[in-house]
């Protein structure tokens, strides 16, 4: 069945306006421990929903319905297998295996030089492997990135790269071209589809946060607005697997609790996320799986309760006492 | 009807209608300003043949017009962040073409087209270097094809010694109508300003804007789904196109063009106007070649010879005082006397494209060059 067909519309306004509303009840699926899990929150802790009900009330007013995607089932969108790359005589990445699945967070840590970000260009084709094989969306991966992007693979990048003299809603329209060139769907929201690059543009600008000029040159946005900016601009290009690259790192608390809750409705409606991020507390709360990288090999895999216990990761992290 | 049940449909949002600008009174200002700028603009243009009798000849503006050309492609390069020395190659190219096809008897209006559709190959070719390439590199490349074309092509079509002159089979003559330096010279003025007004477009375009993104990061343009190369070699096949006419109509102009004229280093000069009139400008390339092209041969002119050998000293100079002077070149200057003319505030300050050129930062970028690898990566 089409998974959009599942619910029927009045089920999905209540489910909509139930969140909307109360922002008490978030699903998430096989959340840390594995299994399904609903988390009922205190009245204390609404406040921190606080800009997701007020994303999803501001989407009911637009007459767009959020399509909640979680427990409808996961699938395995993207399958990395002994992916290996030298510069040189540096082994930058050796044998890395990663499996990434639609509706799901999947973190990719390590400390500095373990080959993190040289993962992703290889993935984005940015960089082309010696060696492994990577499977997206039921394709094999070796086109160059901008066949990559069309097929779905959108990327932040660890040092924010707008084009800073284009204004924010130039550089938005960018990925909403993308989109209708290669006639993707919006995971995340389907009814974007249907509207004009500018509206696409003010829409997702709304969701993921940003409340400035969207005229204004990107290259005058404070380093805030320029990471969330960029997100507004990967997620234009409606893509199936969305790939960040330190997307919290300076950020303010507030933006940073913001960016978790945007990043954990994109996933409950569909959208497969793979992050590297540096901040542990971030990475172990919204995770559902966890990659460790270090000198360009996998140095565990699992979830991150899992992670947090294990030995290897621990020493890589904080090094042997003897 | 139709329009209300759309209206209605999931997703659409409600389109306030924009109220009516009003105009104000500085709109009316700038409308006046450019009115009027731009018809002194056409006077000037128009009458320059005459205005400048006083100098010389009209073969000094001739000259200037089409080294215009040249800079102009020159300059479109910049707007992917990237500068050329192959355009003095691609100018012997077009000379060579319109010398085929005058000899074939092929009319004036038909010879133009195919000089222009001419240039693609070599076009294609230099956009292949440009894929794997990236700044410096990339105009050392097309420095030794330049090189390369006129040791082997151009040396052996024309002769070592020889030209054009000489021989009745390689002499190029002007267009039925056009012999007149006055009338050539509104040929090939005509022809410089619906170049400057095509690229003006295509820069206005969202190829512009498209070429704008791919400048200040290829990285993000690509994995955002746009292929670069597509773009590069537009650019390049552009730029190429202006560079072959330019090169015919050198050869219309001068009737008897020894081999050793075209010698690629000469783009090197060519370059330096380009950054003089602002890299990536129209107006500013256009202005500049003109500047630089014409000006040495009026002294020439009025100093009866004793300024020969000069011009290549004055142009240095009047370089020099740009590049360290004015960053943004001539099109910088123009832009904000205009703005002061208009009523504006003060213009940004204009940032040159080469400043973009070669951005590879980061420890892989670093690691991936050290290797000798060309990625591409940025991050």
């Amino acid at each position: 069945m089409n998974r959009r067909e599942i619910f029927s519309p009045d089920a999905k306004r209540r489910a909509a306006r139930f969140m909307a509303d109360r922002g008490t009840a978030v699903r998430r699926p096989n959340g840390g421990n594995g299994h399904g899990r609903t988390l009922v929150l205190d009245p204390k802790k609404l406040a921190r929903f606080e800009p997701a009900r007020q994303r999803l009330a501001g989407q009911l007013t637009d007459g767009a319905l959020p399509v909640r995607r979680a427990r409808i089932g996961q699938r395995e969108i993207l399958q990395v297998a002994d992916l290996t790359i030298h510069f040189g005589g540096v082994h930058a990445l050796e044998g890395v295996d990663l499996v990434a699945r639609t509706a799901e967070i999947a973190g990719v840590i390590g400390p500095n030089g373990a080959g993190k970000t040289t993962f992703f260009n290889c993935l984005s084709g940015l960089l082309t492997p010696d060696r492994g094989v990577i499977t997206f969306d039921g394709h094999k991966l070796d086109g160059s990135p901008a066949s990559r992007g069309r097929l779905g693979l959108g990327r932040t990048f660890q040092t924010p790269r707008l084009f800073g003299s284009l204004s924010v809603m130039e550089n938005l329209k960018f990925g909403c071209r993308t989109a209708d060139s290669a006639r993707r769907e919006y995971v995340f929201d389907p009814s974007l589809r249907r509207l004009s690059h500018e509206e696409r543009g003010v829409r997702i600008a709304h969701m993921v946060g940003f409340r400035g000029d969207l005229g204004a040159p990107a290259g005058s946005l404070p380093f805030g607005d320029l990471r969330t900016v960029e997100l507004a601009r990967a997620l234009c290009g409606a893509p199936s697997l969305l790939m960040l690259d330190e997307p919290a790192s300076g950020l303010d608390v507030a933006q940073a609790e913001d960016f978790v809750d945007l990043l954990r409705s994109l996933s409950d409606l569909g959208l497969a996320i793979l992050l590297i991020e540096h901040d542990m507390s971030l990475v172990m709360g919204i995770c559902d799986h966890i990659t460790v990288l270090d000198f360009g090999q996998v140095l565990a895999a699992g979830p991150p309760s899992e992670i947090q216990r294990n030995e290897a990761v621990i020493e890589a992290y904080l090094g042997r006492s003897d | 009807m139709s329009t209300m049940l759309e209206d209605l449909a999931p997703g659409k949002v409600s389109r306030p209608r924009p109220p009516k600008p009003t105009v104000q009174p500085g709109d009316r200002r700038r409308t006046a300003t450019r009115t009027i700028g731009v018809t002194l603009l056409i006077a000037f243009v128009l009458t320059m043949p005459y205005d400048m009798k006083w100098a010389g000849s009209s073969f000094a503006l001739d000259y200037g017009v089409i080294i215009g050309m040249a800079v102009l492609s020159m300059s479109v390069l910049g707007w992917i962040g990237e500068f050329t020395l192959a355009t003095v190659a691609q100018m012997g190219f077009g000379l060579v073409v319109v010398n085929l096809l005058q000899d074939a008897g092929l009319p004036f209006a038909l010879i133009l087209p195919v000089v222009i559709l001419s240039s693609i190959p070599i076009s294609v070719l230099l956009g292949v270097f440009a894929l794997r390439l990236k700044g410096v590199d990339f105009a050392i490349a097309t420095l030794a094809f330049g090189y390369t074309a006129q040791k082997t092509f151009f040396q052996t079509y024309l002769g070592v010694q020889g030209g054009f002159g000489g021989t009745s089979s390689k002499a190029i003559s002007r267009p039925v109508g056009f012999t007149g330096s006055e009338s050539f010279y509104y040929l090939i003025m005509g022809s410089l300003l619906l170049m400057a007004l095509i690229c003006w477009a295509v820069n206005r375009s969202w190829i512009g804007t498209s070429l704008t993104a791919l400048r200040e990061s290829e990285a993000a343009f690509s994995v955002l789904g746009h292929s670069p190369g597509a773009y590069k070699i537009f650019t390049i096949c552009l730029s190429g196109a202006i560079a072959t006419v330019a090169g015919a109509y050198f050869g219309m102009l001068q009737g008897l063009v020894p081999s050793n004229y075209f010698q690629p280093a000469l783009a090197i000069l060519y370059f330096g106007f380009a950054v003089a009139g602002g890299m990536g400008s129209v107006a500013g390339a256009c202005v500049a070649g003109i500047f630089f092209g014409a000006l040495p041969k009026y002294f020439d002119s009025l100093s009866e010879g004793h300024f020969v050998g000069y011009d290549q000293f004055f142009i240095g100079i009047v370089a020099l005082i740009v590049v360290l002077w004015i960053p943004g070149g001539m099109a910088d200057v123009g832009r904000r006397l205009w703005r002061r003319v208009e009523g504006g505030g003060p213009a940004p300050p204009m940032v040159s494209p080469l400043e973009e050129i070669d951005v590879r930062d980061g420890v892989e970028g670093a690691i991936a060059a050290a290797a000798g690898l060309d990625t591409g990566v940025e991050a």
